[in-house]
């Protein structure tokens, strides 16, 4: 049953985070099922999109992080020509070239859009859409320009190397591997690899700057992710660098003895001259890196700068509009947006003129009199306040229960506050005394010993006496405005108390069960 | 008393505003008007009077006068479908966009109502590259999302929307034109908005913020910035309730 149940929550809560690692692989398959056989009668239907794909990829690699320049449409269309021509022999005239090359850039670009991939994620039992895209492009000046995405440099390094969380160490590990095993030539292209890393992460600490001046809560979490994953390898990789550059000297070393040994000139050459290839390439990587963590101390004093600065801006008496725009996204409502945009608005006159009308013009049939506006009768509207609720729900359950009190008061001379209790209970049921209304009931009524209701109606002394005259107004009471009575409290006489003379109720509050105990009360009637 | 001619000249300078006939000394137009609001105190009384009772705001920024009819105002304020009429747009989430990008033409100037950014003119590629780069880690964490349940309002549709048009579509070879096909032509939507509004003027593809731009900024927020923040409370909460009785 363990076994089982370990196995479904890594089937279920697992299956989210292999789909995202899984999309950057959508576009290749997409753009690779895409035949050209369709287009153009079939004329192209040699060309493997998957091969264009990865040549692309490769050249923008190139160009955006090895030559630090964006693509134009026009270059970009230039070297799928060249590969059109090239590798699928396909004889071209400039206008055909053109018309395929852009055909298959648009497709690779997915008119701008991302590949999408629909799934169901089983641990919030959703679909969701994964995105990705291969290209993004930017407004410089008047032209657009391409590059290519982080998520398609990582696909396109995936193909051929390892996956690891931290790649720069792997790759420094395989690159020990290359030089043990005098893989001169395939050490130097790791090495390249690497130099791309490097790249990438000095433009991501670029964006994580640019964030941190304009939203800086954004900004912050952008800087905690890139010094978790970027900054990591810091601590082991100047060793790891120390350790190549041995090993490089060890390896020059056994090329001079190899030569010595087969007396082979040319073998010799062609081996010192990869090493010395991947030599100078291991210089410009440690350039690379140091530049890269002086790029980490500025991006550390500069955004603890702007958090500083930003702190203290708080207390200005100006208004951010970055904090209004953060508040709107925290609530995620961009219709708050309005609020930044109306104030700026002239004041607006609602004219309009349908120009439908203009063939009613000349038709149109004046009233001989003014029609009269018609003005809708809109319904006041009366609020209630909470404590206005509250005396409407006392003064009701009041005139209640003083209706069974003085009707009982008619019929008997004398009665007690168990019997009232009764003779409420026989109206209300016992739910009245769990109603919190009769207690401050009795609270109030005790508060005067004797009431004369012809009197009360004329003043009123208490809160209690203001809600006796109000009942006593209501016509259907008028009959009682010539009782007096008066109460006696058990606890107050001078007899002596008995078990009887005890009332309890238990009611159930909502820190538990308390007992609410009242000492018995005498009604009486005085005579008239 | 009240004086019958400092009552006309008032209503004079009441009906100029709510024209939007411009009042300045920089600019010469309406001078005499200017002169009465801000010399005679009696003209001033009855004109900020008068403001107050409809809800319009009026500043006085480098000697000009400029009115406003702030935030939910029902009277002389925009409705959503009025904006969206003079945009030329047609859904609520378009105009939460255009919403959004005259913020980022507002953040290109100032950063806070009282820090100007001492910038010129901005380009329309400016603003495409600020609104791109503000939506830049939203885009990132939109990788993944649950399509049905986007609300109309969220900002990830906000963030899907502008992230899935192209920069510049095929018909704008000859020029940016104002449409809802690309992101440039989106700002351009609001550059024509914000240029009929008095708000910026355009010299060679250049936008240059006009003076009743920097009043309006500086002045109105930060006069009303308790209410506005208020305003966006009670929204929140309100939409908290909402959410919370489903």
């Amino acid at each position: 049953m363990r076994t089982n149940y370990t196995l479904r929550s890594d089937i279920v809560n697992n299956h989210s985070d292999r789909m995202d690692y899984l999309k950057k692989y959508l576009p290749f398959f997409r753009l690779q099922e895409m035949s050209l056989s369709q287009f153009r009668d079939g004329k192209y239907a040699i060309v493997d999109m998957g091969y264009i794909t990865m040549a692309v990829l490769r050249y923008f690699i190139e160009e955006n992080h090895f030559n630090d320049r964006a693509l134009s449409y026009q270059e970009i269309s230039d070297f799928i020509g060249e590969l059109l021509t090239c590798d699928f022999d396909l004889k071209l005239t400039s206008e055909e070239a053109k018309e395929v090359s852009d055909y298959i850039f648009d497709k690779m670009k997915n008119d701008g859009k991302p590949f999408t991939m629909d799934y169901f994620d089983p641990a919030v039992k959703k679909v969701k859409t994964a995105r990705m895209r291969l290209i993004e492009s930017k407004l410089v000046g008047s032209t657009v320009v391409y590059s290519i995405t982080a998520d398609a440099i990582e696909f396109y390094l995936e193909t051929k190397e390892v996956k690891e969380e931290s790649k720069i160490s792997i790759q420094q590990l395989l690159l020990e591997k290359m030089i043990a095993t005098k893989n001169f030539k395939g050490g130097t292209d790791v090495v390249k690899r690497i130099n791309s890393e490097v790249v990438k992460l000095r433009l991501r600490k670029q964006e994580v700057l640019l964030l941190l001046g304009m939203n800086v809560f954004e900004g912050v979490k952008a800087l905690e992710d890139f010094q978790k994953t970027g900054m990591r390898w810091f601590e082991e990789e100047q060793k790891a660098f120390v350790r190549n550059k041995d090993l490089i000297e060890q390896a020059l070393r056994k090329a001079e003895e190899l030569a010595r040994e087969h007396a082979n000139g040319s073998e010799y050459t062609k081996t010192l001259e990869d090493i010395y290839e991947l030599e100078m390439e291991l210089q410009r990587a440690m350039s690379h890196h140091s530049a890269l963590l002086a790029d980490c101390m500025e991006l550390q004093v500069k955004s603890d700068e702007i958090i500083s600065k930003y702190k203290y801006s708080r207390l200005r008496n100006a208004f951010d509009f970055n904090r209004f725009v953060e508040n709107a996204r925290n609530s995620n409502d961009t219709s708050m947006l309005s609020m930044l945009v109306q104030p700026l608005c002239n004041p607006y006159f609602k004219k309009s003129f349908a120009l439908g009308n203009v063939d009613e013009l000349l038709t149109y049939a004046v009233n001989k009199e003014e029609a009269k506006e018609v003005v809708k009768e809109e319904k006041e509207e009366v609020y209630r306040f909470d404590d206005e609720l509250e005396e409407e729900r006392i003064s009701d359950n009041y005139f209640a229960m003083l209706k069974v009190l003085l009707q009982m008061l008619c019929t008997r001379d004398t009665f007690t506050l168990r019997d009232f209790n009764q003779e409420l209970e026989l109206t209300f049921f016992d739910e009245i005394f769990k109603n919190s209304d009769y207690y401050s009931f009795l609270v109030h009524i005790c508060q005067k010993k004797e009431y004369h209701l012809s009197e009360i109606i004329k003043n009123q002394d208490t809160f209690f006496d203001a809600i006796l005259a109000k009942f006593l107004e209501q016509e259907s009471n008028a009959k009682y405005k010539k009782l007096d009575f008066s109460l006696q409290l058990c606890s107050t006489m001078e007899e002596e108390r008995t078990e009887l003379d005890i009332i309890e109720h238990t009611i159930t509050l909502l820190d538990g069960e308390q007992q609410f105990i009242t000492s018995d009360i005498v009604f009486v009637r005085k005579k008239q | 008393m009240m004086d019958d001619k400092n009552f006309n000249l008032a209503m004079e300078v009441f009906q100029a505003l709510l024209v939007g006939e411009e009042i300045s000394m920089e600019t010469g137009k309406n001078v005499d008007l200017y002169e009465a609001y801000t010399g005679n105190a009696q003209v001033n009384d009855i004109v900020d009077q008068m403001l107050k009772t409809l809800n319009l705001k009026l500043y006085d920024y480098n000697y000009s006068l400029f009115v406003s009819a702030g935030t939910n105002n029902r009277v002389f304020g925009y409705s959503n479908e009025e904006l969206k009429r003079s945009m030329g747009l047609r859904l609520n989430k378009e105009l939460y966009l255009c919403y959004y990008i005259i913020f980022n033409v507002m953040t290109c100037f100032y950063s806070d109502s009282a820090t100007y950014t001492f910038t010129e003119y901005i380009k329309l590629n400016d603003v495409v590259e600020a609104v791109d780069r503000s939506l830049k880690n939203s885009i990132q964490n939109i990788n993944l999302l649950v399509r049905n349940e986007l609300e109309e309002t969220s900002f990830e549709t906000l963030t899907i929307t502008w992230d899935e048009l192209p920069v510049m579509s095929n018909d704008d070879a000859q020029g940016v034109r104002a449409g809802r096909g690309s992101k440039a032509g989106y700002v351009k939507i609001v550059f024509n908005f914000l240029i009929s509004q008095n708000l910026f003027v355009e010299a060679q593809e250049r936008y240059y913020p006009t003076s009743r731009f920097h009043a309006m900024v500086k002045n109105y927020f930060e006069q009303e910035q308790g209410r506005l923040y208020e305003m966006q409370r009670d929204l929140a909460k309100k939409e908290e309730n909402e959410r919370a009785t489903y």
